[in-house]
């Protein structure tokens, strides 16, 4: 892939609630990338996703999407440009099946106005076509096609959790930060995760940001890598290196897992 | 009129408002619920007061305390029975009980008291002191005193004590105050019963001033929990000094610009601090960003 | 893919119109009242539904918007010629404006705020109200001349069955048509979790305000009827109370699903005259009360859930989906 930075992270300092979570992070993503962001917990992993998607503002420090300085621009709009992100936590509409869940995701997209929408328009239906299409792919992708008919309250947390993520892809990102997809769910749904997000990225050309605790799937799937400790940045680089790093290895005591 | 009796009748009426907030904001904080029915808590201890000593002619103090008991014993069930057990699937459910709590007991006042006004005990609302040529209201002093009374007991019950710090613990994390050994479902209890008790000695105390019908706290709480927006309905000083503003600001708007201008008065302030305020004062119970 | 619907699917609606628009011929005067305030009540309460149901605003200020247009038919009524249209479209356009006023502090402030300041808003409009007597009738009202287009008027209350029956199916429409588009599933993401929505790229203030906007304009269409069905307008009808009926009615009905309205109309309008009919008239408010806590507790669905569980019986597949049926039945 070529080395252009699709996301630059400059001095990002975040104090909240007068504890410091990110004291001057500094790091680019490369484009097209399957870029780790690991470290110990309270790291400040969360933290950082927060100010790429506009949850968090930073008290100094700035972002810059494909050369644009995001300052000032919030979630919305900055997924609009196309950062998408999934949580921790799940977030779904429980009232709702898996199909309409995932298009959902499909609202960046959206250009059909309340009237047109309400009496129906050419434009509504195409995208309503296209949204369609992108969902089904999508969901074929996760294993998803034979739940799209089903409430989601009904089903079984690593399901729910690829829906999440479905709802994510769906939207076709450029950048997608994924705060610890994996968590919860059993070995095969992790393998079916890990394959699908590889697979989106070949088709896409999609960047993906990936917070994540297991460090053996971290060094398997990304090619590169950064690690916080303690809101800063400890090292940056392959995942092989960077998990040999003494320094890395002295923050991960007490993990066994290097 | 002089400042003096403005600001005296004002925070007599801000008193009740503060009296009323403070219930609200226990409620609140310790049950997470916005209580429209709170005002009713008081209609039911005047109400039921004025019923016992009016109609079973039982001595006074007695009746009110009766009353209070009265209205303590609906709040908690209420809260028990009602409020425990809805459902969080619809969203905003626990305001429409309450809702519904203001519904029920106002319909079934209404056809008690059927629709007519009762007068009640003066408790002193007639007694003109006179202290160094001003005149002040015996009612008015006395709300005063056992407004400020109980806010600053409660305040300082609530910051210095241990059953203080249980109630912030609870507030803030009932799961975790639980595993501390904390009796959550005690404490709730404890708060609904207070809380109960203070909306009951506001409204035997408005009761006393004006004529009871099924509605005629409505407008009190209404005020209070006006006071509790401006302030913030998880603090617990500031709202409260914002109901005894709040009293004392429309008694000058009362004098300066006339009894009509009250309403929109109030919306002015609202709508001003609602929109110059920044928005980290706005904020509360943010959502986690995980 | 061009969406396939059934014809079956096609017909679904007109049997239920035709009941509609015969219904009127085969009632007596009183039965007519009645039929028509449940279809002036339905629009209203679909208007809630709109932004609480769909939306997650607890707003009770929907007598406000009712109430306006209520009076701004009444005022062009009594001062001015036009037709019962134009009275249509200005007391939906008043009103929607209104109701983006009072949801524009949602900008700033939580939904529970909100809820306490919908509230204080009723209390500025009964303020109004009362205060303006000169162009309002202050406590006393405005009797309201019956509109129409030239020579149809609403002193035939036929016409005023047929126009409120035409604005609740209006309403319904409108629900309808919400709920199969996008709009419809980014109300569900701002109604579930702010983070959610935005996280998608919803704005949950347009959301919100359209919300608004959209209660407020049936709430307006609703009391231009109203107040040319009751021949009178005045401060007492349009209270908190007034506004807490709807909610009882919605909650009652089942919120989000739009046969929930009807059901829900039905229930506050056929009710009360039970009560009175049984010669306890005055127990109504009371059981309302007394329901509404019921329900939250044993049946937050209201009675539209219990009606879907039954469905759901006949139709295993069930689930409510906002997508064309020929999704559902491919998946």
């Amino acid at each position: 892939m070529t080395d252009t930075a699709v996301l630059e992270v400059r001095d990002v300092h975040v104090t909240v609630n007068g504890v410091r979570a990110l004291g001057g992070v500094t790091f680019d993503v490369p484009e097209g990338s399957l870029f780790g962001l690991i470290g110990p917990n309270g790291a400040g992993k969360t933290t950082i996703m927060n100010v790429i998607s506009a949850v968090i503002t930073p008290q100094r420090g700035s972002v810059r999407f494909r050369g644009e300085d995001l300052t000032g621009a919030g979630t919305v709009a900055r997924v609009r440009a196309g950062i998408l992100r999934s949580f921790q936590q799940v977030r779904l509409l429980e009232d709702l099946t898996v199909l309409d869940n995932l298009l959902l995701g499909r609202e960046r997209f959206r250009t059909v106005g309340l009237l047109r929408q309400i009496c129906g328009s050419r434009t509504g239906r195409r995208q309503a076509r296209r949204d369609l299409a992108m969902a089904r792919e999508v969901a074929a992708v996760l294993g998803l096609s034979d739940v799209l008919g089903r409430d989601v309250r009904d089903l079984p947390f690593g399901v729910r959790r690829l829906v999440d993520v479905g709802r994510a892809f769906v939207a076709e990102p450029d950048l997608l930060l994924l705060d610890e997809p994996a968590a919860g769910l059993d070995v095969t749904s992790r393998r079916l995760l890990l394959d699908a997000i590889k697979q989106a990225q070949r088709t896409t050309g999609a960047t993906v940001m990936l917070v994540e605790h297991d460090v053996d799937l971290v060094r398997r799937a990304c090619g590169d890598a950064v690690v916080l400790s303690n809101g800063e940045v400890l090292a940056r680089g392959a995942p092989a290196e960077v998990l040999a790093d003494p320094a890395v290895l002295r923050a991960y005591f007490g993990h066994n897992d290097a | 009129m002089s400042e003096l009796s403005l600001l005296i009748g004002g925070a007599a009426t801000g008193g009740v408002y503060a009296l009323l907030l403070a219930g609200i904001l226990l409620i609140y904080q310790v049950s997470k619920a916005v209580n429209f029915g709170h005002g009713q808590f008081g209609m039911i201890a005047a109400f039921f007061s004025w019923y016992l000593y009016q109609q079973l002619g039982l001595h006074p103090v007695i009746a009110i305390l009766l009353a209070v008991l009265t209205a303590v014993v609906v709040a908690i069930l209420f809260d028990a029975f009602v409020l425990q057990r809805t459902s969080d699937r619809q969203v905003g459910s626990d305001l429409v009980a309450t809702l519904g709590l203001l519904l029920l007991a106002t319909a079934v006042a209404e056809n008690v008291l059927g629709g007519r006004t009762q007068s009640y005990l003066t408790l002193g609302s007639r007694t003109v002191l006179d202290l160094g040529g001003l005149a002040l209201n015996l009612s008015d002093l006395i709300t005063i005193l056992i407004a400020l009374a109980s806010v600053l007991v409660l305040s300082m019950v609530r910051r210095r004590t241990r059953v203080g710090a249980m109630l912030t613990a609870v507030a803030e994390n009932r799961n975790v105050a639980e595993s501390l050994g904390i009796p959550s479902a005690r404490v709730r209890v404890a708060t609904w019963a207070l809380a109960a008790i203070l909306a009951s000695v506001a409204g035997v105390l408005v009761a006393s001033r004006t004529s009871v019908d099924a509605y005629y706290m409505t407008p009190f709480a209404m005020k209070a929990f006006i006071a509790g927006i401006l302030g913030g309905l998880n603090r617990f000083g500031l709202p409260l000094a914002f109901a005894f503003g709040l009293g004392v600001y429309e008694s000058f708007v009362v004098y300066l610009l006339g009894a009509q201008a009250v309403t929109p008065a109030v919306f002015t302030l609202i709508i001003v601090v609602l929109a110059f305020a920044p928005r980290s004062y706005l904020s509360e119970g943010q959502e986690a960003r995980a | 893919m061009p969406e396939r619907r059934s014809l079956a699917h096609r017909l679904r609606p007109v049997l239920p119109l035709a009941l509609l628009v015969v219904l009127p011929l085969l009632l007596d005067s009183f039965s007519l009242y009645q039929a028509t305030m449940i279809l002036i009540y339905v629009t209203a309460i679909i208007g809630l539904d709109i932004v609480f149901g769909r939306a997650g605003v607890l707003s009770v200020a929907q007598a406000v918007f009712i109430g306006i247009g209520a009076y701004a038919a009444a005022w062009m009524s009594r001062t001015t010629a036009v037709s019962i249209g134009v009275e249509l479209v200005v007391a939906a356009a008043i009103a929607g404006v209104a109701a983006i006023v009072v949801g524009l502090p949602a900008l700033r402030v939580s939904g529970l705020r909100l809820a306490i300041l919908t509230f204080a808003f009723v209390e500025l409009f009964q303020w109004v109200l009362t205060t303006f007597a000169s162009v309002t009738g202050g406590t006393q009202g405005l009797r309201v001349n019956p509109g129409g287009f030239g020579a149809i008027t609403t002193a035939d209350p036929m016409v005023g069955y047929w126009l409120a029956a035409a604005i609740a199916v209006l309403a319904t429409w409108l629900v309808i048509r919400l709920r199969r588009n996008p709009i419809g599933r980014a109300m569900a993401a701002v109604k579930s979790s702010n983070l959610l929505a935005e996280s998608v790229g919803v704005s949950t203030v347009r959301t919100k305000l359209t919300a608004f906007m959209l209660s407020g304009m049936l709430g307006g269409l609703a009391g231009v009827v109203l107040a040319h069905v009751a021949g009178s307008v005045t401060p007492a009808g349009f209270t908190v109370f007034s506004s807490l009926d709807l909610l009882v009615a919605l909650i009652l009905g089942g919120t989000g699903r739009v046969h929930g309205a009807w059901l829900g109309a039905a229930y506050v309008v056929l009710v009360p005259e039970v009560f009175a009919r049984l010669g306890i008239p005055n127990a109504y408010p009371v059981v309302s009360g007394a329901v509404l806590m019921l329900l939250l507790v044993a049946l937050p669905g209201g009675i539209a859930s219990v009606l879907d569980r039954v469905r759901d019986r006949f139709r295993p597949r069930g689930g409510h989906t906002l997508t064309p049926a020929t999704e559902r039945s491919s998946s």
